[in-house]
């Protein structure tokens, strides 16, 4: 074989080199197209265009509205969904009648429960928040009741033996036990939190970076357009990427 | 009953009543209803302008039997399905390549894992610039959304075979090829399904809430305009109808699975 | 010794090291050793002393760093058709029928349907599966699995069988059952095998010859031939001979165990 193997050391480096040039490809990419449509902005034109949003104040409310409702459906959704689902997993009976309940409902597309919020609360930052746990609890259920249920039967008796607490099994040995998978659950909620609350303010909002996106796509305002959406993409990446680090601190 | 039964140990009680678990969801469901119906009824839901849900089901087959429904039904899942397909279809062979080449994968997987987190519906608007309005943007759309997992999925099922096999593949001299058709991709198959029905949710749910924003046909744009018009009553039939459908769906790709997986039983 | 006939598997000089962080671990030392052609060979020794890895090399699925495996004067370096392997972990395939799963090698190897499937339905009935030619892998208990794989590797009438720790992930009166059942079909076939164990009886049971190893670097220590006779019924596992055998098998590992352990202790003092 001519191509170096995974893991000898020039394959390191060929895979750092190719991770530092995958965004710099994408950014030629976009620079590229841009150069031969009008109808896709500059790159700099847009990264500047949403730097003078944010310098003159206008923008920060819209990012700070989205934030908020994305960060408190997922903290609600965590909440309330990993308690749930420890407990839903642990009796047969239960897992057996609530398991489907969440799994079969996964596939709803959650945009049309926004009219159902809408009506609920109103055009408010409430209807986004409800958007957002709709969207993100499911996943979290799902992984906590999974991941609760793959714990080694052998670790519960070790702290039964030990005349452990309920609380204390399930603070020392259960959660611990089953974090990985809900960690990846808690991920994939945040990435459809994020999802749904961009989706309600497209719809409808008074307030949020999705409806600032379409207010720019009304407007013909391309490059600030452009900016908003790689600014969305790279939210959802830099919660993601937090997530993955608090679930690299629990792995040790 | 469960193993990871946190109670004091008792003795074995008289085996409680239960019925099926499928009745007890139902239960729950009418429940729900009936709370539903209640709230209505004694006008605790008045000013959100919510409709009864008998109120619902007796518009239910007027909406069913109008010619409406079933173009926007029509439109939405061939969006879906045209999105589906070519998201499987993008999804499988790059992931065989991908498995194949792991130098490659190594290299996008920190982006392909990051693409998860993207809430690819951003990406409509510049879409409806590029192509204008129609069908290609929320097929691109729900496309791109699909095709995430597949790709992901594909990757991991066809990237490794377990160990037992591979020193099997070896020890009968089996070509690449053998070991691929006979071992690996047999072994894989079950692995695809979950992938592909995710990609299928997800696709689902880009076309619906692609045509949410801005459309001029479909359930999803339907939903939006009987919500704009107030027509609350059909609007909810809707929302069941999209919701079972859903659920439906879901239940079909249960079904496929269970056949394919016959032999893990 | 005679020189070595045409069917006998030559282990000449084998030696492995592994590299791990730059330093040189010596796996394996000098093994040397004949497999006389027909003769069921068992190679003992405790826990990671590199027993599997010597049957990985005989079987040509790993390299010795020096040294060589022959079988009549040919060199092994590669996996070989005529050599059949099993191993612990199960290794059947999940979506083949018992009777597919059998006939897997004679596949690979590009033999007509009809005659594959014909010579996989006997071999069913040698190991004592027939009727569950339709079966799936997961309908069968974990010792009907092993039979399976035994089934799959005697249908290659290879001239030398390799089986690594086969029974190892049985309980134990399954493993003894199957160990018999073994015995069985061997005596009806006679094929060459090395047999990777830790089972001192289970070599004994089974064994023509036991080569014990040492622990790391391992060699053979010593070689044991069991001279017991043959058909191995309950009278002969019962008698005297068998338990002379199987306490003169135990005071070798148990000297060898015992000076890793002193080894051992000293090195952390």
């Amino acid at each position: 074989m001519t191509t170096p193997t995974v893991g000898t050391a020039g394959a390191r480096g060929l895979v750092v080199a190719g991770r530092i040039a995958v965004p710099l490809v994408l950014v030629a990419a976009w620079a590229a197209a841009a150069a031969v449509t009008p109808e896709i902005a500059p790159v700099a034109e847009s990264v500047r265009a949403v730097a003078a949003a944010w310098a003159d104040g206008t923008l920060r409310p819209d990012v700070l509205d989205t934030l908020q409702a994305v960060v408190a459906g997922f903290a609600l959704s965590a909440a309330a969904g990993i308690p749930f689902g420890v407990w839903a997993a642990r009796g047969g009976y239960t897992y057996q009648v609530v398991e489907p309940l969440f799994a079969g409902t996964a596939a709803v597309p959650r945009i049309v429960l926004l009219p159902v919020f809408l009506s609920l609360f109103g055009i408010t930052v409430d209807a986004k928040i409800a958007m957002a746990v709709s969207a993100a609890i499911v996943p979290i259920v799902l992984t906590s009741m999974a991941g609760t249920r793959t714990v080694n039967p052998t670790l519960v008796k070790l702290g039964r033996s030990l005349a452990m607490s309920r609380w204390a099994l399930l603070r020392r040995v259960i959660v611990p036990a089953a974090l990985p998978v809900i960690m990846s659950g808690l991920r994939i909620g945040f990435s459809l939190a994020l999802l749904a609350v961009i989706l309600s303010e497209f719809v409808a909002a008074t307030r949020g970076i999705g409806l600032r996106i379409q207010a720019a796509y009304s407007l013909q305002q391309l490059p600030l357009m452009y900016g908003l959406v790689v600014l969305v993409v790279l939210v959802g990446l830099a919660g993601n990427l937090a997530i993955w680090l608090v679930e690299r601190r629990a792995a040790r | 009953m469960s193993v990871l039964n946190l109670d004091r140990p008792r003795p074995p009680a008289r085996p409680a009543l239960r019925v099926p678990a499928w009745a007890a969801r139902a239960a729950l469901a009418a429940a729900l209803l009936a709370a539903w119906q209640l709230a209505v009824a004694s006008g605790a839901a008045a000013s959100a302008g919510v409709p009864a849900p008998l109120e619902c089901l007796r518009r239910l087959p007027e909406v069913l039997g109008g010619a409406r429904f079933w173009s926007d039904a029509a439109r939405s899942l061939l969006t879906t399905a045209e999105a589906f397909a070519a998201a499987a279809l993008a999804g499988l062979a790059g992931g065989a390549v991908l498995a194949r080449f792991p130098l490659v994968a190594k290299i996008l997987e920190p982006y392909l894992v990051g693409a998860y987190a993207v809430p690819v519906v951003v990406f409509y608007p510049t879409f409806l610039v590029v192509f204008g309005l129609g069908t290609v943007p929320i097929v691109l759309t729900a496309f791109l959304m699909a095709v995430v997992p597949v790709l992901l999925t594909t990757m991991v099922a066809l990237g490794e075979l377990r160990p037992a096999h591979r020193k099997l593949a070896r020890s009968l001299c089996c070509t690449r090829g053998q070991a691929a058709r006979l071992i690996l991709l047999p072994s894989a198959l079950p692995l695809l399904l979950p992938g592909l029905k995710l990609g299928f949710v997800y696709a689902m749910a880009a076309t619906v809430g692609a045509e949410f924003i801005v459309a001029d046909a479909g359930l999803g744009f339907r939903i939006g305009e009987l919500y704009r018009n107030f027509e609350a009553v059909d609007m909810y039939v809707h929302i069941i109808v999209m919701i079972a459908f859903a659920v439906g769906c879901n239940s079909l790709f249960n079904l496929v699975e269970r056949i394919v997986r016959r032999d893990l039983t | 010794m005679s020189a070595p006939g045409a069917g006998d598997v030559v282990m000449d000089a084998v030696t492995m090291t592994y590299h791990s962080q730059g330093r040189p671990t010596v796996a394996i030392q000098n093994a040397s050793g004949t497999i006389g052609r027909g003769r069921f060979v068992s190679i003992l020794g405790p826990s990671g002393c590199g027993k599997s890895t010597l049957l990985d090399i005989v079987a040509g699925l790993t390299a010795p760093t020096s040294g060589q495996v022959r079988i009549g004067g040919e060199r092994v370096t590669a996996p070989r058709r005529d050599f059949a392997m099993v191993f612990q972990d199960d290794s059947t395939l999940h979506w083949r029928t018992v009777l597919d799963n059998v006939a897997l090698g004679l596949e690979v190897a590009g033999v007509p349907k009809a005659e594959r499937r014909a010579r996989a339905y006997d071999m069913l009935g040698l190991v004592g599966l027939r009727g569950f030619e339709n079966h799936r892998p997961r309908q069968l208990s974990g010792g009907m699995r092993q039979r399976v794989a035994i089934a799959r590797a005697l249908v290659m009438e290879p001239a030398m069988l390799l089986m690594d720790e086969p029974f190892g992930a049985l309980d134990q009166q399954t493993r003894t059952l199957v160990g018999i059942e073994l015995l069985r079909i061997w005596e009806e076939t006679r094929t060459s095998v090395l047999f990777v164990t830790h089972d001192i009886r289970e070599a004994v049971t089974l064994s023509d010859e036991v080569w014990v190893m040492s622990r790391r670097p391992s060699t053979i220590l010593d070689v044991v031939r069991i001279d017991l006779p043959r058909p191995r019924d309950a009278e002969v596992l019962r008698g005297p001979e068998f338990e002379t055998y199987v306490n003169g098998l135990w005071d070798v590992i148990q000297a060898e165990v015992a000076s890793a352990m002193r080894e051992q202790e000293r090195a952390a003092s």
